[in-house]
């Protein structure tokens, strides 16, 4: 059993299980150390593929560690750690468990050598997501929690259909490389993009994200999507198609966030829209534009927690979740309003925060791969995301016209936390060095020189120009926007309810008439067959004694016949 | 790093729990309750003058493109104040674009409660 936890991920599996028996000061200890011991046994294991085993003829390599894998694992443990933290004070018991079996598969699939174990943890990430949502304990999030399992469940059938007819095609369960090349390969990468919330199911992410309770979210941003990425930028790197699948996530990301007014909700949205960035690295395909989308990932998954965790606290401290019933925050949580803020300009790619070393990599890998277009878009998206989570969520959140509220800032746990990730939304952007020498390629890339830093300025501030400018245009409505989800909320549970009461009508239509017809059968049937039918009456001894001399004579005469 | 250390952790959940009743009770007091802790971000006068401040880093960064040895790589790029202006439209387009496709999907945020659990 030792020799299996070695295992980071599955650590953090069985941690969790024994999370529900502690109580008190044992509980946080153990919240904080699980993820903190699979960071360490982590750094531990030597690159390479330290387990192998064979089953059903094929070998397995459930723990391979490269610089791919350990930076994707090494981000999941941390977020894993800062996460549960910001939920010590939750006062659901399954939340933290959940999450770290969350954590843990995603973890997991970081360090999966082979497609049959990236699909076992993948599906146990799909129930400790659910699980998450579920603990939230309301209805709403009920409804949502089984519509994104929905989404989910399919994504895992096209995923496995894809795995076990690469299988069979290639006798290899290695995850390497792959091009969309077979009907297999693009099973297995419509199943990869189902999670990264690429078109056309983008719409389960911010259906489902926002209905978690306030800490839930904060791991929900984390894990399903990066580890799409993750996945991406080891099997489908250079393809293609992805770079418009990107650019096609950032903008519908950054469109419906500005139409929209949860402040959660708009925080969802933007996930699509960075998981764009870095999709469209993906498909740009150079080592710079690789190394991008993997520091894109990492920087990303800080910040975007930082933004979760600052609404959160306001969530958990208000009960208010529309823009439109808050505002003016800053005079009574100023400290959340600070790290908000941090987490809001580190998003956009600020100099000196983080999101300004790793987004600036894969535009210049579009640069140098002489790609006016996408830089073009790139560039605009990168103005729109400054609108629409750079200024658009902190400006209504804490600023604004004043909603009155005067909440206080959150208890120590979740402001330590706050305060952990908006230092290291700092830090990463001042000193990225560490976090290139983690990159899976030799970055040769300097994010700080005087032009790149000017030229950012000009894009971000003229931005926030345009957004006071057109404030009014932007002014929040108690409206939601419809999206592809409307598809599986409206039409096809009508149509659903539809189809049951015409096969309830045809069933009971077809009944009466099926009803006579089978009736006169039977009836046919059994008339010979009934106790006193034909068949089946009782013959009295008496009759049976005849016939059976009858025969008997019978077989006399014919004997001495000649 | 340094953060007001917080009360014992006791005390912060009373905190938290008191919050909410409190907000119940009065939701919108007039003007962010004037006179008591007004903070300086309330002031008009300070929020023109960051308005001002604002505008003149916004003229900064264009003014000292010529200084800060751009090397475009297209040649959009090499448009005087590109960034600026590009950056500009691409967000005044965005909106518009919001604002278009909200006049086709936007639906009161009780849509979806109508048809909820069945």
């Amino acid at each position: 059993m030792s020799e299996w936890l070695v295992h980071p991920g599955l650590l953090l599996i069985c941690g969790a299980f024994a999370l529900p028996f502690l109580r008190g000061g044992m509980r946080s200890a153990a919240v904080l150390a699980l993820p903190l011991a699979a960071l360490f046994l982590l750094w531990q294991l030597p690159e390479g593929a330290l387990w192998r085993m064979h089953w059903l003829g094929y070998e397995l390599a459930p723990l391979s560690v490269d610089k791919l894998s350990r930076l994707f694992a090494t981000i999941f443990a941390l977020m894993a750690c800062g996460g549960g933290l910001f939920a010590l004070r939750q006062q659901s018991r399954l939340e933290i468990p959940a999450a770290y079996v969350y954590a843990g598969s995603a973890i997991g699939v970081a360090l999966a050598g082979d497609l049959v174990t990236v699909f076992v943890f993948w599906e146990l990430m799909a129930v400790g997501s659910t699980l998450v949502l579920w603990s939230a304990g309301s209805a709403q999030a009920w409804a949502a929690s089984r519509r994104y399992v929905m989404i989910h469940l399919l994504g895992g059938v096209v995923l496995f259909a894809g795995v076990a007819g690469h299988l069979l095609d290639t006798g290899d369960a290695a995850f390497a490389r792959m091009a969309p090349d077979s009907v297999a390969h693009w099973l297995i990468l419509i199943g990869f993009l189902i999670n990264a919330g690429a078109p056309p199911l983008s719409a389960w992410l911010p259906d489902a994200y926002p209905e978690a309770s306030w800490s839930g979210t904060v791991f929900l941003s984390a894990f399903t999507t990066k580890t799409a990425v993750y996945v991406l930028l080891r099997g489908f790197p250079g393809t293609e198609f992805l770079v418009w699948i990107g650019l096609f996530m950032v903008f519908y990301g950054i469109v419906y966030a500005l139409l929209e007014n949860d402040m959660r909700r708009i925080l969802a949205y933007s996930i699509v829209n960075q998981v764009g960035f870095m999709i469209a690295g993906i498909g740009i395909g150079t080592e710079m534009a690789l190394n991008g989308a993997a520091a894109h990932a990492f920087t990303h998954i800080v910040y975007k927690a930082l933004l979760l965790m600052s609404a959160g606290a306001v969530l958990a401290a208000t009960g208010r979740r529309k823009c439109s019933e808050l505002g003016g925050l800053f005079h009574s949580m100023p400290l959340t309003t600070i790290c908000g803020t941090i987490g809001a300009l580190a998003i956009s790619s600020f100099p000196l925060t983080s999101g300004f070393v790793s987004k600036s990599m894969v535009t210049q890998a579009a640069i140098d791969g002489h790609l006016l277009w996408v830089w073009l878009a790139l560039a605009a998206a990168s103005a729109g995301v400054f609108l629409h989570a750079g200024i658009k969520f902190p400006w209504f959140v804490f600023f604004q016209k004043d909603s009155g509220l005067r909440p206080s800032d959150p208890p120590a746990s979740m402001r330590w936390a706050m305060v952990a990730f908006a230092f290291l939304c700092i830090a990463l952007g001042v000193w990225p060095e560490p976090l290139y020498r983690m990159l899976p390629y030799a970055v040769d890339y300097v994010p700080y020189t005087t032009a790149h830093v000017l030229t950012q300025l000009q894009l971000l501030l003229f931005s926030g120009l345009a957004f006071f400018v057109m404030l009014p245009w932007l002014k929040r409505t108690p409206t939601l926007t419809l999206d592809v989800d409307w598809l599986w909320r409206t039409p096809l549970p009508a149509l659903a309810r539809a189809a049951g009461r015409a096969h309830r009508r045809l069933r009971e239509g077809l009944g009466a008439r099926a009803g006579i017809l089978a009736a006169r059968l039977i009836a046919g049937i059994r008339r010979h067959r009934e106790p006193d039918g034909m068949l089946l009456r009782s013959w009295p001894t008496g009759g049976m004694a005849l016939w059976v001399m009858t025969m008997l004579l019978a077989w006399l005469v014919l004997y001495y016949l000649p | 790093m340094s953060v007001p250390a917080g009360p014992p952790q006791g005390g912060a959940v009373s905190d938290m729990e008191q919050a909410q009743p409190a907000n119940d009770r009065h939701p919108l007091p007039p003007e962010g309750g004037r006179g008591e802790g007004r903070h300086w971000l309330d002031e008009p006068k300070n929020v023109k003058l960051l308005w001002r401040l604002f505008l003149a880093v916004l003229a900064i960064t264009v003014l000292a493109e010529p200084f800060a040895g751009l090397h475009p790589h297209f040649k959009v790029e090499a448009l005087f104040g590109f960034h600026a202006w590009y950056g500009f439209l691409a967000c005044a387009a965005m909106i518009l674009i919001a604002k278009g496709l909200g006049l086709l999907l936007k639906r009161p945020d009780t849509y979806y409660e109508a048809d909820g659990d069945e």
